[in-house]
Protein backbone atom coordinates (compact mmCIF):
# COMPACT_ATOMS: atom_id res chain seq x y z
CA UNK A 1 0.00 0.00 0.00
CA UNK A 2 1.48 3.50 -1.51
CA UNK A 3 1.34 6.30 1.11
CA UNK A 4 -0.40 9.59 -0.47
CA UNK A 5 3.16 10.88 -0.26
CA UNK A 6 4.24 7.85 -2.70
CA UNK A 7 0.83 8.16 -4.88
CA UNK A 8 1.30 12.29 -5.61
CA UNK A 9 5.19 11.36 -6.82
CA UNK A 10 3.38 8.47 -8.77
CA UNK A 11 1.36 10.85 -10.45
CA UNK A 12 2.74 13.99 -11.20
CA UNK A 13 5.40 16.37 -10.69
CA UNK A 14 6.13 17.32 -7.09
CA UNK A 15 6.94 20.88 -5.95
CA UNK A 16 9.04 21.34 -2.87
CA UNK A 17 9.72 24.65 -1.19
CA UNK A 18 12.51 26.75 -1.87
CA UNK A 19 15.10 28.58 0.39
CA UNK A 20 15.00 29.48 3.98
CA UNK A 21 18.19 31.00 4.95
CA UNK A 22 18.47 33.55 1.77
CA UNK A 23 15.16 34.41 3.27
CA UNK A 24 15.83 34.91 6.66
CA UNK A 25 18.97 37.12 5.73
CA UNK A 26 16.54 39.04 3.67
CA UNK A 27 14.55 39.90 6.94
CA UNK A 28 17.83 40.46 9.10
CA UNK A 29 19.29 37.38 9.95
CA UNK A 30 22.76 38.69 11.11
CA UNK A 31 25.96 36.35 10.94
CA UNK A 32 26.39 35.73 14.19
CA UNK A 33 22.93 34.37 14.25
CA UNK A 34 22.07 30.67 14.15
CA UNK A 35 18.89 30.29 11.67
CA UNK A 36 17.39 27.73 13.62
CA UNK A 37 17.21 29.81 16.89
CA UNK A 38 14.56 32.15 15.21
CA UNK A 39 12.21 28.93 15.76
CA UNK A 40 12.11 30.28 18.85
CA UNK A 41 13.29 33.85 19.06
CA UNK A 42 11.34 34.87 15.74
CA UNK A 43 8.43 32.27 15.17
CA UNK A 44 6.61 34.65 13.42
CA UNK A 45 9.35 35.37 10.84
CA UNK A 46 9.73 31.57 9.68
CA UNK A 47 6.03 31.16 9.72
CA UNK A 48 5.47 33.69 7.76
CA UNK A 49 8.11 31.76 5.10
CA UNK A 50 6.88 28.86 5.28
CA UNK A 51 3.62 30.54 4.48
CA UNK A 52 4.76 31.84 1.50
CA UNK A 53 5.72 28.92 -0.04
CA UNK A 54 2.86 26.92 0.42
CA UNK A 55 0.38 30.01 -1.19
CA UNK A 56 3.05 29.41 -3.93
CA UNK A 57 2.04 26.16 -4.45
CA UNK A 58 4.38 24.01 -2.90
CA UNK A 59 3.22 20.77 -2.05
CA UNK A 60 5.98 19.64 0.76
CA UNK A 61 7.59 22.64 3.20
CA UNK A 62 10.23 21.43 4.95
CA UNK A 63 11.36 22.77 8.78
CA UNK A 64 13.67 25.42 9.38
CA UNK A 65 16.30 22.64 11.29
CA UNK A 66 18.58 22.51 8.56
CA UNK A 67 21.74 23.17 11.13
CA UNK A 68 19.11 21.38 13.73
CA UNK A 69 21.50 18.66 14.98
CA UNK A 70 23.25 18.31 18.65
CA UNK A 71 26.52 18.94 17.25
CA UNK A 72 26.25 21.52 14.28
CA UNK A 73 24.04 23.97 17.10
CA UNK A 74 27.10 22.70 19.68
CA UNK A 75 29.32 24.31 17.22
CA UNK A 76 27.41 27.64 18.90
CA UNK A 77 26.94 26.86 21.88
CA UNK A 78 23.26 25.86 21.68
CA UNK A 79 23.64 22.19 22.02
CA UNK A 80 20.85 22.41 25.20
CA UNK A 81 18.25 23.88 22.60
CA UNK A 82 18.26 21.01 20.24
CA UNK A 83 14.67 19.83 21.26
CA UNK A 84 12.86 22.91 21.36
CA UNK A 85 14.52 23.85 18.62
CA UNK A 86 13.44 20.80 16.70
CA UNK A 87 10.15 20.53 18.07
CA UNK A 88 8.77 24.02 17.61
CA UNK A 89 10.03 24.06 14.10
CA UNK A 90 7.83 21.32 13.08
CA UNK A 91 4.71 23.35 15.07
CA UNK A 92 5.81 26.38 13.55
CA UNK A 93 5.38 24.90 10.08
CA UNK A 94 2.27 22.73 10.63
CA UNK A 95 0.28 25.42 11.92
CA UNK A 96 0.38 26.95 8.05
CA UNK A 97 0.54 23.60 6.42
CA UNK A 98 -2.98 23.09 4.11
CA UNK A 99 -4.37 19.85 4.57
CA UNK A 100 -2.76 18.68 1.22
CA UNK A 101 0.02 19.66 1.91
CA UNK A 102 3.06 17.89 3.46
CA UNK A 103 5.81 18.87 6.03
CA UNK A 104 9.42 17.54 5.72
CA UNK A 105 11.57 17.77 8.89
CA UNK A 106 15.14 19.03 7.32
CA UNK A 107 17.97 18.07 8.30
CA UNK A 108 21.56 19.17 7.24
CA UNK A 109 25.31 17.81 7.66
CA UNK A 110 26.80 18.43 11.37
CA UNK A 111 29.64 20.46 10.03
CA UNK A 112 32.22 17.79 11.81
CA UNK A 113 34.08 14.99 9.42
CA UNK A 114 34.43 11.22 9.81
CA UNK A 115 37.87 9.75 11.02
CA UNK A 116 40.53 10.38 8.87
CA UNK A 117 39.94 13.82 8.47
CA UNK A 118 37.91 14.51 11.49
CA UNK A 119 37.52 12.56 14.91
CA UNK A 120 33.57 10.88 14.82
CA UNK A 121 32.72 7.63 14.57
CA UNK A 122 29.99 6.73 11.82
CA UNK A 123 28.21 5.37 15.27
CA UNK A 124 28.39 8.74 16.85
CA UNK A 125 26.73 10.61 13.96
CA UNK A 126 24.55 8.15 13.09
CA UNK A 127 22.85 9.11 17.02
CA UNK A 128 22.84 12.40 16.27
CA UNK A 129 20.79 12.16 12.97
CA UNK A 130 18.57 9.23 14.84
CA UNK A 131 18.14 12.35 17.64
CA UNK A 132 17.42 15.06 15.45
CA UNK A 133 14.97 12.86 13.38
CA UNK A 134 13.11 11.40 15.87
CA UNK A 135 12.31 15.10 17.40
CA UNK A 136 11.32 15.95 14.01
CA UNK A 137 8.90 13.23 13.78
CA UNK A 138 7.76 14.03 17.47
CA UNK A 139 7.18 17.76 16.04
CA UNK A 140 4.77 15.43 13.40
CA UNK A 141 6.08 15.76 10.20
CA UNK A 142 5.48 13.15 7.38
CA UNK A 143 8.75 12.73 5.90
CA UNK A 144 13.14 13.53 6.44
CA UNK A 145 14.54 15.11 4.17
CA UNK A 146 18.30 15.51 4.36
CA UNK A 147 20.03 18.04 2.03
CA UNK A 148 23.31 19.49 1.21
CA UNK A 149 25.20 16.65 2.33
CA UNK A 150 28.83 16.32 0.89
CA UNK A 151 30.22 13.28 2.33
CA UNK A 152 28.76 10.23 1.30
CA UNK A 153 29.55 8.17 4.89
CA UNK A 154 28.14 11.19 6.73
CA UNK A 155 24.93 10.85 4.56
CA UNK A 156 24.36 7.14 5.32
CA UNK A 157 24.66 8.05 9.05
CA UNK A 158 22.18 10.52 8.57
CA UNK A 159 19.52 7.93 6.19
CA UNK A 160 20.43 4.99 8.66
CA UNK A 161 19.76 7.61 11.91
CA UNK A 162 16.52 8.61 10.35
CA UNK A 163 15.36 5.10 9.23
CA UNK A 164 15.70 3.73 12.76
CA UNK A 165 13.87 7.08 14.14
CA UNK A 166 10.34 6.53 11.24
CA UNK A 167 8.57 4.48 8.66
CA UNK A 168 7.92 7.69 7.13
CA UNK A 169 10.09 8.61 3.65
CA UNK A 170 12.98 9.59 3.75
CA UNK A 171 14.97 11.92 1.28
CA UNK A 172 18.51 12.30 0.67
CA UNK A 173 20.21 15.17 -1.74
CA UNK A 174 24.22 15.69 -2.10
CA UNK A 175 25.77 18.69 -2.70
CA UNK A 176 27.56 17.97 -6.12
CA UNK A 177 30.33 20.45 -7.81
CA UNK A 178 31.09 20.08 -11.14
CA UNK A 179 34.67 19.36 -12.07
CA UNK A 180 36.92 18.38 -14.45
CA UNK A 181 36.03 15.09 -14.15
CA UNK A 182 32.82 15.06 -13.93
CA UNK A 183 30.44 15.90 -11.09
CA UNK A 184 31.91 14.59 -7.64
CA UNK A 185 31.40 16.09 -3.65
CA UNK A 186 34.13 17.64 -2.35
CA UNK A 187 35.22 14.43 -0.79
CA UNK A 188 35.46 12.77 -4.51
CA UNK A 189 31.88 10.76 -3.80
CA UNK A 190 30.57 10.29 -7.83
CA UNK A 191 26.90 10.51 -8.25
CA UNK A 192 26.29 6.44 -9.13
CA UNK A 193 27.98 5.47 -5.96
CA UNK A 194 26.16 7.76 -4.04
CA UNK A 195 22.76 7.38 -5.02
CA UNK A 196 23.05 3.45 -4.92
CA UNK A 197 24.35 3.41 -1.38
CA UNK A 198 22.04 6.09 0.24
CA UNK A 199 19.20 3.50 -1.35
CA UNK A 200 20.62 0.79 0.09
CA UNK A 201 20.88 2.76 3.26
CA UNK A 202 17.18 2.96 2.94
CA UNK A 203 16.06 6.14 1.30
CA UNK A 204 13.15 6.69 -0.97
CA UNK A 205 13.77 9.08 -2.59
CA UNK A 206 17.57 10.16 -3.41
CA UNK A 207 19.06 13.77 -5.46
CA UNK A 208 21.17 17.02 -5.64
CA UNK A 209 20.50 20.08 -4.35
CA UNK A 210 22.71 23.41 -3.63
CA UNK A 211 26.20 24.05 -5.27
CA UNK A 212 24.80 23.80 -8.83
CA UNK A 213 22.86 26.68 -10.96
CA UNK A 214 20.26 25.31 -13.15
CA UNK A 215 21.86 24.19 -16.32
CA UNK A 216 24.18 22.28 -14.52
CA UNK A 217 21.62 20.70 -12.02
CA UNK A 218 19.51 19.46 -15.75
CA UNK A 219 22.96 17.94 -16.83
CA UNK A 220 23.04 16.31 -13.45
CA UNK A 221 19.19 14.60 -13.52
CA UNK A 222 20.17 13.23 -16.47
CA UNK A 223 23.17 11.47 -14.88
CA UNK A 224 21.20 10.78 -12.17
CA UNK A 225 18.50 8.93 -14.30
CA UNK A 226 21.11 7.05 -15.23
CA UNK A 227 21.95 5.53 -12.41
CA UNK A 228 18.69 4.84 -10.53
CA UNK A 229 15.00 3.97 -10.78
CA UNK A 230 13.35 5.60 -7.02
CA UNK A 231 12.58 8.95 -7.58
CA UNK A 232 14.55 11.74 -7.82
CA UNK A 233 14.90 15.51 -6.50
CA UNK A 234 16.68 18.57 -7.50
CA UNK A 235 16.89 21.73 -5.91
CA UNK A 236 19.59 23.77 -7.68
CA UNK A 237 20.56 27.57 -6.62
CA UNK A 238 19.61 30.57 -8.23
CA UNK A 239 22.90 31.14 -9.29
CA UNK A 240 25.64 32.08 -6.88
CA UNK A 241 25.82 35.48 -5.03
CA UNK A 242 26.68 39.05 -6.40
CA UNK A 243 26.60 42.46 -4.95
CA UNK A 244 24.13 44.59 -6.50
CA UNK A 245 23.45 48.14 -4.66
CA UNK A 246 25.11 47.24 -1.52
CA UNK A 247 22.79 44.24 -1.19
CA UNK A 248 23.42 40.54 -2.32
CA UNK A 249 21.35 39.17 -5.12
CA UNK A 250 21.03 35.79 -6.98
CA UNK A 251 22.06 36.55 -10.92
CA UNK A 252 19.20 33.81 -12.18
CA UNK A 253 15.81 35.51 -11.95
CA UNK A 254 12.74 33.51 -11.40
CA UNK A 255 11.31 33.72 -14.76
CA UNK A 256 14.96 31.98 -16.09
CA UNK A 257 14.65 29.38 -13.18
CA UNK A 258 11.44 28.24 -13.73
CA UNK A 259 11.92 28.14 -17.04
CA UNK A 260 13.62 24.72 -16.38
CA UNK A 261 11.61 23.21 -14.16
CA UNK A 262 9.46 21.45 -17.32
CA UNK A 263 13.54 20.22 -18.31
CA UNK A 264 14.56 18.81 -15.31
CA UNK A 265 11.10 16.51 -15.69
CA UNK A 266 11.75 15.89 -19.24
CA UNK A 267 15.19 14.53 -17.63
CA UNK A 268 13.62 12.67 -15.11
CA UNK A 269 13.33 14.60 -11.74
CA UNK A 270 10.15 13.57 -9.70
CA UNK A 271 10.55 16.87 -7.27
CA UNK A 272 11.79 19.96 -7.92
CA UNK A 273 12.39 22.90 -5.79
CA UNK A 274 14.77 25.50 -4.87
CA UNK A 275 17.58 26.09 -2.81
CA UNK A 276 19.62 29.45 -1.74
CA UNK A 277 18.48 32.60 -3.26
CA UNK A 278 15.73 30.30 -5.07
CA UNK A 279 12.41 32.07 -2.87
CA UNK A 280 8.59 32.14 -2.97
CA UNK A 281 8.85 33.80 -6.37
CA UNK A 282 10.52 30.74 -7.81
CA UNK A 283 8.23 28.37 -6.37
CA UNK A 284 4.87 30.10 -7.65
CA UNK A 285 6.65 30.56 -11.58
CA UNK A 286 7.36 26.81 -11.05
CA UNK A 287 3.93 25.70 -9.44
CA UNK A 288 2.05 25.11 -12.62
CA UNK A 289 4.73 23.86 -14.95
CA UNK A 290 5.79 20.67 -12.68
CA UNK A 291 2.68 20.08 -10.87
CA UNK A 292 1.70 18.52 -13.85
CA UNK A 293 0.43 14.79 -14.76
CA UNK A 294 3.42 12.39 -16.09
CA UNK A 295 2.76 10.59 -19.32
CA UNK A 296 0.98 7.63 -19.20
CA UNK A 297 -0.23 8.41 -15.66
CA UNK A 298 -3.86 7.92 -15.24
CA UNK A 299 -5.26 11.12 -13.80
CA UNK A 300 -7.22 10.15 -10.53
CA UNK B 1 77.72 10.67 -5.64
CA UNK B 2 76.32 7.75 -3.19
CA UNK B 3 75.82 10.78 -0.90
CA UNK B 4 73.57 12.38 -3.64
CA UNK B 5 71.88 9.47 -4.28
CA UNK B 6 70.64 8.91 -1.14
CA UNK B 7 69.63 12.45 -0.48
CA UNK B 8 67.43 12.38 -3.47
CA UNK B 9 65.82 8.86 -2.43
CA UNK B 10 64.46 10.72 0.89
CA UNK B 11 63.06 13.22 -0.79
CA UNK B 12 61.72 11.25 -3.27
CA UNK B 13 60.39 9.12 -0.49
CA UNK B 14 58.89 11.99 1.60
CA UNK B 15 56.84 13.29 -1.50
CA UNK B 16 55.79 9.68 -1.87
CA UNK B 17 54.47 9.97 2.13
CA UNK B 18 52.76 12.92 1.19
CA UNK B 19 50.98 11.45 -2.14
CA UNK B 20 50.27 8.30 0.17
CA UNK B 21 48.78 10.01 3.35
CA UNK B 22 51.45 7.76 5.10
CA UNK B 23 51.72 10.40 8.17
CA UNK B 24 54.23 7.74 9.94
CA UNK B 25 56.32 7.63 6.85
CA UNK B 26 56.75 11.34 6.95
CA UNK B 27 57.88 11.52 10.16
CA UNK B 28 60.42 8.66 10.27
CA UNK B 29 61.81 10.44 6.38
CA UNK B 30 62.11 13.58 8.48
CA UNK B 31 63.82 12.13 11.44
CA UNK B 32 66.10 10.23 9.05
CA UNK B 33 67.37 13.06 7.09
CA UNK B 34 68.16 15.03 10.43
CA UNK B 35 70.26 11.79 11.19
CA UNK B 36 71.85 11.35 8.15
CA UNK B 37 72.50 15.17 7.92
CA UNK B 38 70.66 16.51 5.47
CA UNK B 39 70.02 20.23 5.33
CA UNK B 40 65.73 20.35 6.99
CA UNK B 41 65.88 23.40 3.98
CA UNK B 42 66.97 21.06 1.82
CA UNK B 43 64.35 18.31 3.03
CA UNK B 44 61.67 21.30 2.73
CA UNK B 45 62.52 22.57 -0.62
CA UNK B 46 62.76 19.28 -2.46
CA UNK B 47 60.69 16.96 -0.25
CA UNK B 48 58.05 17.82 1.20
CA UNK B 49 56.94 21.22 -0.67
CA UNK B 50 57.18 19.80 -4.29
CA UNK B 51 55.35 16.81 -2.72
CA UNK B 52 52.22 18.91 -1.43
CA UNK B 53 52.49 21.06 -4.39
CA UNK B 54 52.06 17.45 -6.61
CA UNK B 55 48.84 16.99 -4.01
CA UNK B 56 47.19 20.10 -4.88
CA UNK B 57 47.90 19.16 -8.72
CA UNK B 58 46.34 16.17 -8.56
CA UNK B 59 43.47 17.94 -6.59
CA UNK B 60 42.96 20.22 -9.65
CA UNK B 61 43.04 17.69 -11.73
CA UNK B 62 40.08 16.28 -10.34
CA UNK B 63 41.85 13.12 -8.63
CA UNK B 64 42.07 13.55 -5.04
CA UNK B 65 39.31 15.17 -2.82
CA UNK B 66 39.45 16.91 0.41
CA UNK B 67 40.00 14.01 2.57
CA UNK B 68 43.48 13.65 0.29
CA UNK B 69 44.19 17.45 1.02
CA UNK B 70 43.03 16.98 3.96
CA UNK B 71 45.95 13.69 5.30
CA UNK B 72 48.59 15.24 2.73
CA UNK B 73 48.60 18.50 4.88
CA UNK B 74 48.58 16.83 8.25
CA UNK B 75 51.67 14.81 6.79
CA UNK B 76 53.55 17.55 5.94
CA UNK B 77 52.71 19.34 9.22
CA UNK B 78 54.05 16.40 11.48
CA UNK B 79 57.47 16.51 9.32
CA UNK B 80 57.90 20.03 9.67
CA UNK B 81 57.50 19.49 13.45
CA UNK B 82 60.32 17.57 13.24
CA UNK B 83 62.64 19.63 11.20
CA UNK B 84 62.29 23.38 12.07
CA UNK B 85 63.68 22.74 15.80
CA UNK B 86 67.04 21.64 13.97
CA UNK B 87 66.40 24.71 11.27
CA UNK B 88 66.43 26.66 14.46
CA UNK B 89 69.32 25.06 15.95
CA UNK B 90 71.18 26.20 13.28
CA UNK B 91 70.09 29.89 13.34
CA UNK B 92 68.54 29.29 9.57
CA UNK B 93 65.04 30.25 8.79
CA UNK B 94 62.80 29.49 5.53
CA UNK B 95 62.80 31.86 2.82
CA UNK B 96 59.90 33.93 3.78
CA UNK B 97 57.72 35.75 0.70
CA UNK B 98 55.26 37.52 2.15
CA UNK B 99 53.18 37.36 6.20
CA UNK B 100 49.54 36.38 6.11
CA UNK B 101 46.57 36.97 8.38
CA UNK B 102 43.81 34.58 7.76
CA UNK B 103 40.51 33.69 9.43
CA UNK B 104 36.79 32.48 8.31
CA UNK B 105 34.40 35.65 8.90
CA UNK B 106 32.54 36.36 12.38
CA UNK B 107 29.55 34.40 12.74
CA UNK B 108 31.24 31.75 10.13
CA UNK B 109 32.47 28.15 12.13
CA UNK B 110 33.36 26.79 9.05
CA UNK B 111 37.21 25.96 8.94
CA UNK B 112 38.52 23.23 7.17
CA UNK B 113 38.88 25.83 3.57
CA UNK B 114 40.38 27.98 5.53
CA UNK B 115 43.10 25.95 7.26
CA UNK B 116 43.48 24.20 4.29
CA UNK B 117 44.90 27.49 2.49
CA UNK B 118 46.15 28.39 5.67
CA UNK B 119 48.34 25.20 5.22
CA UNK B 120 49.53 25.34 1.66
CA UNK B 121 50.12 29.01 1.60
CA UNK B 122 52.89 27.77 5.06
CA UNK B 123 53.99 25.39 2.84
CA UNK B 124 54.67 27.20 -0.03
CA UNK B 125 56.82 29.63 2.25
CA UNK B 126 54.45 32.35 3.35
CA UNK B 127 54.35 33.16 7.17
CA UNK B 128 50.89 32.41 8.38
CA UNK B 129 48.97 34.15 11.55
CA UNK B 130 45.54 31.79 11.47
CA UNK B 131 43.32 33.50 13.53
CA UNK B 132 41.03 30.61 13.07
CA UNK B 133 36.98 30.67 12.97
CA UNK B 134 34.34 33.26 13.50
CA UNK B 135 37.05 36.56 13.90
CA UNK B 136 35.45 39.56 14.35
CA UNK B 137 36.73 42.12 11.64
CA UNK B 138 37.90 44.35 13.73
CA UNK B 139 40.38 41.60 15.04
CA UNK B 140 41.27 41.05 12.10
CA UNK B 141 42.06 44.35 10.76
CA UNK B 142 43.93 44.85 14.37
CA UNK B 143 46.13 41.75 13.73
CA UNK B 144 47.14 42.63 10.44
CA UNK B 145 48.27 45.75 11.14
CA UNK B 146 50.45 44.32 14.50
CA UNK B 147 51.92 42.05 12.03
CA UNK B 148 52.92 43.80 9.66
CA UNK B 149 50.71 41.64 7.27
CA UNK B 150 51.17 42.02 3.69
CA UNK B 151 47.85 40.17 2.62
CA UNK B 152 44.84 39.41 4.51
CA UNK B 153 42.58 36.24 3.63
CA UNK B 154 39.06 36.17 4.89
CA UNK B 155 37.33 33.06 4.09
CA UNK B 156 33.28 32.64 4.11
CA UNK B 157 31.15 29.58 3.98
CA UNK B 158 27.82 31.13 4.36
CA UNK B 159 26.07 33.88 2.58
CA UNK B 160 25.31 35.58 5.83
CA UNK B 161 28.66 35.78 6.22
CA UNK B 162 30.18 36.99 3.19
CA UNK B 163 29.12 40.33 3.88
CA UNK B 164 31.91 40.34 6.52
CA UNK B 165 34.18 39.99 3.54
CA UNK B 166 33.06 43.38 2.38
CA UNK B 167 32.86 45.34 6.02
CA UNK B 168 36.12 43.97 6.24
CA UNK B 169 37.59 45.61 2.89
CA UNK B 170 35.23 49.25 3.77
CA UNK B 171 36.94 49.16 7.49
CA UNK B 172 40.30 49.42 5.98
CA UNK B 173 39.48 52.12 4.01
CA UNK B 174 37.36 53.59 6.46
CA UNK B 175 40.85 53.83 8.44
CA UNK B 176 42.71 55.26 5.62
CA UNK B 177 44.88 51.57 5.32
CA UNK B 178 43.55 49.87 2.63
CA UNK B 179 46.84 50.40 0.29
CA UNK B 180 48.80 48.64 3.61
CA UNK B 181 47.27 45.49 2.35
CA UNK B 182 46.09 42.87 -0.24
CA UNK B 183 43.33 41.55 0.47
CA UNK B 184 41.99 38.02 -0.28
CA UNK B 185 38.42 36.55 -0.23
CA UNK B 186 37.28 32.76 -0.67
CA UNK B 187 34.77 30.53 0.25
CA UNK B 188 32.32 28.40 -1.21
CA UNK B 189 29.39 31.06 -2.19
CA UNK B 190 32.51 33.24 -3.06
CA UNK B 191 32.95 34.40 -7.03
CA UNK B 192 35.67 36.76 -8.79
CA UNK B 193 32.12 38.74 -9.42
CA UNK B 194 31.66 38.87 -6.07
CA UNK B 195 35.21 39.86 -5.24
CA UNK B 196 35.04 42.69 -7.67
CA UNK B 197 32.16 43.79 -6.32
CA UNK B 198 33.46 44.53 -2.73
CA UNK B 199 36.65 45.51 -3.93
CA UNK B 200 39.02 42.64 -2.87
CA UNK B 201 42.38 42.16 -4.20
CA UNK B 202 42.19 38.76 -5.20
CA UNK B 203 40.04 35.67 -4.96
CA UNK B 204 40.68 32.10 -5.16
CA UNK B 205 38.60 29.58 -6.66
CA UNK B 206 40.15 27.17 -4.89
CA UNK B 207 43.16 26.22 -2.80
CA UNK B 208 46.01 26.08 -5.41
CA UNK B 209 44.47 28.92 -6.94
CA UNK B 210 44.61 30.79 -3.87
CA UNK B 211 47.94 29.73 -3.77
CA UNK B 212 48.88 30.82 -7.09
CA UNK B 213 46.81 34.51 -6.42
CA UNK B 214 48.62 34.83 -3.31
CA UNK B 215 52.35 34.58 -4.84
CA UNK B 216 51.12 36.77 -7.45
CA UNK B 217 49.65 40.16 -4.99
CA UNK B 218 52.98 39.46 -3.14
CA UNK B 219 54.97 39.94 -6.31
CA UNK B 220 57.02 36.40 -5.54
Amino acid sequence: MKSALQELIFKRGVLFDGAMGTELIARGLSSGEASEEWNLKRPEIIREIHRAYFEAGADIVQTNTFGGSRLKLAARGLDNLVREVNIQAAKIALAVKPPEGFLAGNIGPTGRFLQPVGRFTPSELEEVFYEQASLLVEGSVELINIETMYDLEEAKTAVRGSRRATEFPVFASMTFSKTKKGFYTIMGNDVPTSLKELEKCGAEVVGANCTLGMPEMLELVKLMRQTTDIPIIAQANAGTPQLKDGKMTYPISAEEYASYAEKLLEAGADIIGGCCGAGPEYIRLMAPLVKRQKPGREPS
Amino acid sequence: MKEMNREEDIFEKMKESLLKGDKDEAIRLAKLSLDIGINPLDSIDHGLTPGIQQVGKLWEEGEYFLPQLVIAAECMKAALKVLEPALSEKGEKRQEIGRVVIGTAEGDIHDIGKTLVATMLSANGFEIIDMGADVPIIQMVNRAIEEKADLICISALLTTTMLGQKRLIELLQEKGIRQKFKVMVGGAPVSLQWAKDIQADSYGENVIEAVSEAKRLVGA
